[in-house]
């Protein structure tokens, strides 16, 4: 055990993201497009999980943001055929452009009201996207045919492509979390009274962190986007948040790592599970109530956070 | 020199009259403590000088600045520091951490993005110091919440002391210890008091412990100034005997 | 001067839904302090109830349809009831995440229960012939059934505020809401009131959920959209005052119902948009009052 944690942590990482990517060469179409979308839902659960599981902000209204960076890339490049080398990178600055307006009201607020102030202008940016801008978005019907360039239509180089992007994000959050702006948020989240009295400024912290947040919400959504080739007001409604809560708190809501692998598992879960049984939901709401039940912090936060933390301060 | 200067506060709660008209200063490097029975205003008049609460009237200089209306984490970077009188602290991270957070805060750096926390060198030297003179480097590993409360509250005011504040606000520095644990807690405000040349004011309800270490005694009396003064002088004063001695008994039932 | 009034009755008629919704989500919380995701599910279950098992009473009439509208509501305050003891009780004293995320996950799996059972078909229930058909006012029609809604909400509303203010149980249900502590320290079975406050806020929203079946299809996801909305209701009366539920439902529906005239595109945005705006200006509500 102890010659493995002298190993430091970028190995494990470069090891991993080279399996990911060997990966690509063994897996069939199918199984591609799966595992892409396993990565943009790990990609959506740490970026909600930043705001909730290191910020201790329950945010109800993440999927907007999600959501949000889905229709910049269809917008973009569906209506006004702009390419999508330049749509993709706006997406996450048009989804951290509203989350700095929305997260400067909700920040404003604490525990319970911020959660209801997050669902409320969640369900705002919803019905614009589904009636109040629908000439733009389609509607109902969202919009179909999203066109995407030759070299990523392929099942296995969109997955080396999002792997890519996925392993990007995975280091600067990785990066993030190691940095003071983590540590100084979690202090904030155990104790934000004190955080002020030792010169904090906890609104401005917890509105960076919204913004983060919803950053990287916005190249998860671009990602589905173009993976699916469709785009629909369902990815904004507020029940689409609760796939990355959900995912983040069977993974562990005070790691990096184990949101994205609660909501891998989960989405690989609901596949194997559909084959048996339509009954997923039931699944997953007795999961979640299990969950909740025994294992408050998550069943990989549980061996993983406390140890770290330790770790760090010799 | 006078580092803080309080003129004429008030607040009032609902029609409590919380501070009542009070007026002190504070000499630098100063030893000084507030007394009075619970209720007096010792709390507030603490929330009042950190900017926690707004007072309804009077001024408070630091260092020739008025505070009043700046919010807790200015007057905090004004050098500023407080402890809590319940343990204040954040009880899942570890000991190191906490007084590591203070100390990036102290030095602008909370907001810093991508710098690994581990290699802030000059800043963890002065997170190590810190926890050498507070007694907790051999816990530094071990989770806040954890610690025994003396030990809670050393860490307090580890925190306090890593934003290296001109003027120190301890409240209640001893309440709810054993008196080993006051004793070895008396000993390290005396030992911040040397160390760390800085100006500081306690409030505390152990008598002993006040007229042990305090320079200068102010006591407050709902929510006004009775008197201020040396120890001596503050023994002698019949008014401050009236309320003490008088009312011993009204003090031992507050007490709770 | 017609439009306006059919418009403010419709408006009044939706918010009397809403209102016996909110009323049970609102007491739930103030009690339990616990906001509950799942009360929509509770009200879809209702309505789904309603439309299969209750249309078998519409035969017996008038007192028959009143007997479903009794019968229903107990069968989902029967639910609750179940899942109170078994669940609820072992989360009050945790933090509000696991709270929340319990209650959702049994929002899932209530509405996967309701799609079990009845299938993803939209249901309509027939309205009892008493209450079919429209009647004129000011020279337009509106229909009876929102006529009985708009009567049958006051009289709920009346009962309630007796139940609250004028009897035995309301006065220690409105000490737990105040302080919980300090009525079990009085010898009062904390538990019990717990269980029969969650019993009745389920009732509600099985009666809800009844009472909108005879007026709109009865299909899944009307759990989601419901719950939101209701959310919006108390929010904007301000959490765990009943007499809040009621001016928010009102003040919605009445918002709904001419927003669609205004700005159809618009309209569902609206308490969305005023439940943003109590948060941002008065996080307590319009009646509810600041917590310490």
């Amino acid at each position: 055990m102890q010659t493995l944690r002298t190993i430091p942590a970028w190995t494990w990482g470069l090891l991993a993201a080279v399996a990911l990517a060997g990966l690509s060469f063994v897996l069939g179409e199918f199984q591609l497009i799966l595992a892409s979308q396993m990565l943009i839902a790990g990609l959506f659960a740490m970026s909600l999980n930043i705001i909730m599981g290191f910020g201790g902000m329950v945010h109800f209204g993440h999927a907007a943001f999600y959501g949000l960076g889905a229709y910049t890339v269809a917008i973009l490049a569906k209506n006004y055929n702009i390419p999508l080398w330049v749509a993709l990178p706006l997406a996450p600055v048009v989804s951290a452009a509203l989350g700095a307006v929305v997260g400067w009201f909700c920040v404003r607020r604490v525990r319970l009201y911020f959660s209801i102030l997050t669902l409320a202008f969640g369900q705002i940016l919803y019905v614009i996207v589904l009636s109040v801008a629908a000439d733009f978005t389609g509607g109902d019907n969202g919009i179909h045919g999203i066109p995407v360039p030759e070299i990523i239509s392929s099942a296995r180089n969109y997955y080396l492509f999002t792997l890519l992007i996925f392993t990007l994000c995975f280091v600067a959050l990785f990066i993030i979390t190691k940095a003071p702006f983590v540590l100084t948020l979690r202090a904030i989240r155990e104790n934000a009274e004190r955080a002020q009295f030792i010169g904090v400024d906890v609104r401005r912290h917890q509105l960076t962190t919204f913004i983060i947040g919803s950053f990287f919400a916005g190249i998860a959504g671009g990602l589905m986007a173009i993976l699916n080739r469709f785009v629909g007001p369902d990815m904004l409604f507020w029940t689409t948040s609760s796939e990355p809560i959900l995912g983040s708190l069977m993974g562990g809501m005070f790691s990096l790592t184990g949101p994205a692998v609660g909501a891998a598992l989960l989405l690989g879960l609901h596949l194997f599970i559909s084959q048996y049984t339509e009954f997923w939901p039931t699944v997953l709401g007795i999961l979640t109530i299990i969950v909740v039940l025994a294992a408050p912090t998550g069943l990989v936060g549980l061996t993983d956070d406390l140890p770290r933390a330790a770790r760090s301060a010799e | 020199m006078t580092i803080l200067s309080i003129e004429h506060l008030n607040k009032a709660f609902g029609g409590l009259q919380a501070t009542n008209d009070v007026s002190l200063s504070l000499e630098q490097g100063e030893l000084s403590a507030i007394i009075g029975p619970n209720g007096a205003g010792k709390s507030t008049l603490f929330n009042l000088i950190t900017g926690y609460h707004r007072p309804d009237s009077g001024r408070v200089i630091f260092n020739g600045r008025d505070l009043i209306g700046l919010p807790p984490h200015e007057i905090v970077r004004l050098g500023i520091g407080r402890s809590f009188q319940r343990s204040n602290i954040f009880p899942r991270l570890t000991v190191f951490e906490n007084v590591q957070t203070a100390v990036l805060s102290h030095y602008q750096q909370s907001g810093h993005l991508w710098r690994g926390t581990s290699r802030f060198g000059k800043l963890n030297e002065q997170v190590e110091r810190i926890l050498h003179s507070i007694g907790l480097w051999d816990k530094r590993a071990r989770l806040g919440g954890k610690l025994a409360l003396g030990d809670q509250k050393r860490l307090e005011m580890g925190l306090a002391l890593a934003l290296e504040p001109k003027l120190l606000l301890l409240d209640e520095p001893t309440a709810g210890m054993s008196s080993e644990e006051t004793a070895s807690t008396v000993a390290l405000v005396k030992q911040i008091s040397d160390e760390f040349k800085v100006t500081l004011l306690f409030t505390e309800h152990d008598m002993a412990v006040v007229f042990g270490i305090a320079q200068t005694i102010h006591v407050l009396y709902y929510g006004g100034i009775v008197a201020s003064g040396k120890p001596q002088e503050i023994a002698d004063n019949p008014e401050v005997q009236k309320i003490y001695l008088g009312e011993k008994d009204a003090k031992s039932r507050f007490r709770g | 001067m017609d439009t306006f009034v059919i418009q403010l009755l419709g408006g009044l008629s939706k918010g009397m839904i809403l209102f016996v919704l909110a009323s049970g989500l609102s007491l739930i919380f103030g009690v339990m302090r616990v906001i509950n995701f799942a009360h929509g599910s509770l009200y879809m279950l209702g309505a789904f109830l309603a439309a299969t098992v209750g249309a078998q009473f519409l035969g017996m009439g008038p007192s028959g349809f009143f007997l479903m509208l009794l019968l229903v509501p107990l069968i989902v305050a029967l639910v609750g009831i179940v899942m109170e003891t078994t669940l609820f009780r072992r989360i009050y004293t945790k933090e509000h995440l696991l709270q929340l995320l319990l209650t959702y996950g049994l929002t899932l799996l209530l509405s996967d229960v309701v799609r079990m059972i009845w299938g993803g078909e939209y249901r309509t229930l027939r309205q009892p012939d008493f209450l079919r058909g429209g009647f004129e006012i000011v020279g337009r029609k509106f229909p009876i059934y929102g006529l009985f809604v708009l009567i049958i909400g006051p009289l709920l509303a009346l009962g309630l505020w007796y139940l609250l203010n004028r009897t035995r149980w309301g006065r220690i249900i409105r000490a737990a809401v105040a302080n919980p502590d300090m009525v079990s320290a009085l010898g009062i079975n904390v538990r019990l009131v717990m269980t029969g406050v969650f019993a009745l806020g389920c009732f509600l929203a099985g009666l809800g959920g009844a009472l909108v079946a005879g007026q709109s299809a009865v299909g899944l996801g009307m759990d989601v959209n419901i719950i939101v909305e209701a959310f919006a209701v108390v929010v904007v009366g301000g959490l765990g005052s009943f007499g809040g539920a009621l001016l928010g439902a009102l003040l919605i529906g009445i918002i709904l119902s001419f927003g669609i005239l205004v700005w159809p595109g618009g309209a569902q945005l609206l308490p969305f948009a005023a439940m943003a705006l109590v948060l941002i200006a008065r996080p307590w509500g319009l009646l509810g009052r600041p917590e310490r």
